[in-house]
């Protein structure tokens, strides 16, 4: 392992070096071909910010892309204002588009999300070809004024490569801050996050804002570089572009999209010197990934779902967590009522669960699983350049010694037992110290050693912690082992609450459990 | 102009055969994404070949033979029906069950390798399909005269909708169709085998973007890259009408249709701009699409 | 030889292992209750034996044959047929289209035709041309049912007919089931109405922890309160 990481810090060290002498060959084609590398690094790398680590499909990524070359362009040129009010102006104007763009998308998920980034895409292309006046429609945005001194081939090479490198390093920082694993996890499991106190669509919004304006710069780059801007780049195959670079290199990875960026440009170059037809080369390597390499986003996303049969506990969960509405009444903590707030207001107030089915980030670790419930409890969602690495260390390693995963706190959660994900699915709830604690069914799917251990430890916390729980459980012997009251739900009502004792001798509880008394008779 | 009914009448019109031959072919598209859940950016090259086909057959086929035009459409359509055949049992069937990033790498790969084989097959120079006999003339509607081969587009297409219609909603082939897209796991329970069903609708669907690309290759022109934008508009139909919905799909041909032929006429510089706000704004206020249902989580 | 052979099926959902070991017969003709209380792995039992969820090892026989490893559909035309718990009509179609898409002539002659079951379950006559989305909650377990005997299977798993149906459906369920039985059909019956199960079945399983506690007969249980207290009730 420790090879394999100096290998890669050696092939990275030649790269950067490379890049930095790369204008020593003199050779102006080497460094166009380099410049127009690198802006497409920085544009994949900002789209893969929401593929890669926000889980997001976005078809009209393009588009900031085109916004920012576009507001480039016409700064420099109609307005002539000079490049350091160009710039900055670019991709400001592509931040506030993104904003508004961003706020209506991320209402949505899945392929609603997608097709609706496609749309506002194609709008953006429809209103760049036909506000000829403005964008020179068809025939494009030709004769950009580039400043004088980035006319040289060599000095435009190192001014892209410095600001694109500044942008990585920025991109870089977002990805392992705090606000970074909070994207993470609301990617790994959107519903988790929402029930440790985050809100998944102001980050994924923050998410769409930063991806567009770092589009948009990438496309400022592109029409300093190009001298001209031209309407297709707005248009969704440009869109699917991207997509494809960035799929290529790996989404799971930093670098990833650098290197399918810059693969797929030295590729496309190479082969278009022997045959003109790069869209089948292209074509038969994407089906080759297709369907031998697995894809790490395509991983473990697909469970099949059954449904235990309930009298309505889970709902009942579900309506006091905010994750369903009830129709009618009411449901208060501490005298505050909760009808109406979303899930991650709920948390905030002090309220915590666990789930029926296991419910965490798989392929996090056993720490950033928990870390990610504390930045959130901390209120350090937001904060995007504050490290992640080693925050909050200690309070992780407590509430993890408080589970008995103090050893385990390396592991990938999803490798795990099935026992161990529901200790640390604790773990998670414990972190946000949490008043009342509910959990559904604590011990489902564990063995019956694996029962034991878990009651003891529940029983446990709850004592030391001075915690108010309230559970579903089928299995009886953990019932009685851990509750001071019980309550009988049936069909949706509760039929008997009391002392366990009286709750077993209660004649309709019995009926419950064995059937229509009048049934029975035969 | 809007008080001149002879101009309305034709605007409305063209804007009716535009948007009953675009049905054809986000009829295909809309039942492969309702059954399959895979949301195909290969449809509009298949549209495209289907186009590039019934050229080939056409110009095969000894100009006497009776009927060659209505043959090589037909014959397109079979063509392309053979191909996502192949495509299905080879490759498709495998992303079911994975999740919608490698399927749409999927289709992109067939858009990619689509074009190519056409600049490969039939070069990169326009080409253009003549209209059938008995269909080269405009005919008089009484408000005005009307080519005879866009009429014959508009009922062509509404024959084809009752047609599917009909199949979904009074077969047992279509029943089964409509079951699959409810409860897959429950179908099989039953003793039906889904995964030949996964097959048929592919290659009905496949097929309609064939034969669609067939009819429409007189009235249009061909050209390598016609694909990109069918599929954009297909996809604003889809959208509009509800992904999966059959009258849904109807119903957005008709308004893209009416909304390009008016759009034109009325804010000439900006009719497409009209058409994807449209788009947007279905998303916005009821994603599932005008006649589609919400999904039930 | 049994009809169905379970041996030692082992079933999990990802990581979560539900069934350890778990073994059963169901005879010809027989109805065979199998009990428990929620959460004990009943409908893992029956997603097993379909072909839904297969076992990771262990061996599931019908008729002499192994059938585990089978898709779903090979399995159910084989003669199992299956009546899941959450009912699952297609809500989409008419009560007619749900029976039309499920008809298939069985092995044996043909028992079950479109009049026979509209016979057995009258209400549903009356119901033909509404939307399975529109039905009743009995109205739709009616349905489950008589969807699957269109496909004339020789076995029935039955996941919790009763659950959530008032006393007088249940007891109109009763009727029907014995019907069925009488007709030679084997049915297995998960069920946590233990009246309801001990009037039909010859036989019966109680399962907890995804493992068979006890097996014997339906007038074994009714006798001992001993067995019921512990597995049973709370």
């Amino acid at each position: 392992m420790a090879g394999r990481m100096s290998s890669a810090k050696w092939f990275g060290l030649c790269v950067a070096l490379l890049l930095v002498l790369l204008p020593l060959t003199g050779e102006r084609y080497f460094m166009f071909l380099g410049a127009q590398i690198l802006i497409w690094c920085l544009f994949a790398l900002s789209f893969n910010l929401m593929l890669g680590y926000g889980g997001m499909i976005s078809f009209g990524h393009a588009a900031y892309f085109a916004i920012g070359a576009y507001a480039c362009a016409i700064f420099l040129t109609t307005l002539d204002l000079p490049l350091v009010v160009a710039l900055p102006g670019a991709v400001a104007l592509t931040v506030l588009l993104a904003a508004v763009i961003g706020y209506f998308c991320v209402r949505l998920s899945d392929i609603y999300f997608a097709m609706l980034t496609l749309a506002f895409a194609q709008l953006v292309w429809a209103v760049a070809f036909k506000w000829s006046a403005v964008t020179g429609g068809d025939t494009g945005f030709i004769g950009v004024k580039v400043p004088e001194f980035l006319h040289d081939a060599t000095v435009f090479y190192y001014f892209v490569l410095v600001v694109v490198c500044l942008c990585g390093a920025l991109i870089w920082t977002i990805v392992h801050s705090a606000f970074g694993k909070i994207l993470v996890a609301t990617r790994e499991n959107r519903v988790r996050a929402e029930f440790v106190g985050v809100n998944v669509r102001r980050v994924q919004h923050v998410t769409f804002v930063l991806a567009g304006g770092f589009a948009g710069l990438a496309g400022a780059l592109f029409t300093l570089f190009n001298r001209s801007v031209f309407v297709e780049l707005a248009w969704w195959s440009a869109s699917a572009e991207v997509l494809i670079m960035t799929v290529l290199g790996g989404v799971g990875s930093f670098f990833g999209p650098v290197i399918g960026a810059a693969a797929l440009i030295l590729l496309n170059r190479g082969i278009t010197e022997f045959t003109e037809y790069w869209p089948a080369v292209l074509a038969l390597i994407l089906l080759g990934v297709v369907s031998g390499v697995s894809l790490s986003l395509a991983e473990g996303q697909k469970h099949a779902v059954i449904g235990p049969n309930g009298a309505g506990k889970t709902t009942f969960f579900n309506c006091i967590t905010g994750h369903l509405r009830p129709t009618s009444g009411t449901v208060s903590f501490q005298g505050k009522a909760l009808v109406g707030l979303a899930p991650y207001s709920i948390v905030r107030l002090g309220l915590a669960r666990s789930f029926q089915r296991i419910n965490i980030y798989p392929r996090l670790t056993v720490f950033e699983n928990v870390q990610a419930a504390l930045i959130s409890d901390r209120g350090l969602t937001f904060n995007l350049f504050r490290s992640s690495a080693g925050l909050f260390r200690d309070e992780v390693r407590a509430v993890l010694a408080t589970v008995g995963l103090s050893e385990e706190e390396d592991q990938q959660a999803g490798l795990m037992s099935y026992g161990r994900q529901k200790q640390m699915e604790l773990a998670i709830a414990l972190a946000s110290e949490p008043e009342l604690l509910l959990l559904d069914e604590p011990t489902a799917g564990m063995s019956p050693q694996e029962t034991l251990d878990t009651i003891a430890l529940i029983g446990a916390i709850a004592k030391r912690r001075n915690l108010t729980l309230l559970f579903t459980e089928h299995d009886m012997e953990v019932v009685f082992a851990i509750a001071d009251r019980i309550s009988v739900l049936h069909h949706g009502e509760i039929i008997a609450s009391g002392p366990p004792e009286a709750v077993r001798a209660d004649p309709e509880v019995r009926r419950v459990y064995l059937g229509e008394a009048g049934d029975g008779a035969t | 102009m809007l008080n001149n009914p002879t101009i309305l009448f034709v605007q409305f019109m063209n804007g009716l055969s535009f948007g009953l031959t675009l049905f054809i072919i986000a009829a295909g598209l809309t039942l492969i994404l309702g059954v399959l859940r895979v949301l195909n950016f290969a449809h509009g090259a298949f549209f495209m070949i289907g186009g590039y086909v019934t050229f080939s057959l056409v110009n095969w086929l000894p100009a006497s033979f009776p009927g060659a035009f209505w043959l090589s459409v037909i014959g397109a359509a079979i063509v392309l029906g053979a191909m996502a055949w192949v495509i299905e049992r080879t490759m498709l069937r495998r992303l079911y069950d994975r999740d919608h990033l490698p399927q749409l790498l999927f289709t992109f790969a067939l858009v990619l390798l689509a074009e190519d084989l056409v600049k490969v097959a039939w070069g990169t120079s326009v080409l253009s399909v003549s209209f059938p006999p008995g269909f080269k003339k405009a005919v008089d509607l009484g408000i005005s005269y009307y080519p005879s081969y866009r009429l014959f587009l508009c009922v062509i297409g509404t024959v084809i909708a009752v047609a599917l219609w009909y199949v979904v909603n009074r077969t047992r082939m279509g029943r089964l169709v409509r079951a699959a897209t409810q409860d897959r796991e429950m179908l099989e329970s039953l003793g039906i085998n889904v995964g030949r069903i996964y097959m048929m609708v592919f290659v009905a669907g496949v097929a309609l973007a064939g034969l669609g690309g067939g009819l429409a290759a007189p009235a249009t022109s061909l050209t390598v890259g016609m694909d990109a934008e069918i599929i954009v508009q297909c996809f604003i139909i889809v959208i509009i009408g509800g992904m999966g919905s059959l009258p849904g799909a109807f119903l957005g041909a008709l308004i893209l249709g009416q909304l390009n032929a008016f759009g034109v006429m009325l804010v000439p510089a900006f009719e497409l701009v009209l058409i994807y706000l449209m788009m947007v704004a279905v998303l916005m206020f009821r994603p599932w699409g005008l006649l589609g249902h919400k999904e039930v989580q | 030889m049994a009809q169905l052979e379970v041996t030692g099926i082992e079933t999990a959902y990802g990581m979560s292992t539900v069934l350890f070991g778990l073994s059963l017969e169901v005879g010809e003709g027989q109805v065979v209750g199998l009990l428990g209380r929620n959460g004990v792995g009943k409908t893992t039992t029956f997603r097993s034996i379909m072909g839904l969820t297969p076992p990771r090892t262990g061996s599931i026989r019908w008729n002499g044959t192994e059938i585990t490893g089978k898709p779903p559909h090979e399995i159910n035309r084989l003669g199992i047929g299956f009546v899941p718990e959450d009912r699952r009509i297609f809500p989409e179609l008419t009560v007619w289209e749900n029976l039309d898409i499920a008809m298939r002539a069985g092995r044996r002659a043909s028992t079950w035709t479109l009049d026979k079951v509209y016979e057995l379950f009258p209400d549903l006559v009356g119901l033909r041309d509404r939307k399975g989305g529109y039905l009743s909650g009995g109205q739709q377990q009616m349905l489950t049912i008589a969807r699957s005997l269109m496909g004339n299977p020789e076995l029935l798993l039955l996941d919790e007919p009763s659950e959530g149906l008032a006393p007088l459906v249940v007891r109109d369920l009763r009727h029907q089931i014995a019907r069925m039985r009488d007709e030679g059909l084997s049915i297995l019956l998960a069920e946590q109405n233990l009246g309801f199960v001990l009037a039909l079945s010859d036989r019966v399983y109680i399962l907890e922890k995804g493992e068979v506690k006890f097996s014997g007969r339906s007038d074994e249980v009714r006798d001992n309160p001993e067995i019921i207290k512990r597995y049973l009730t709370v």
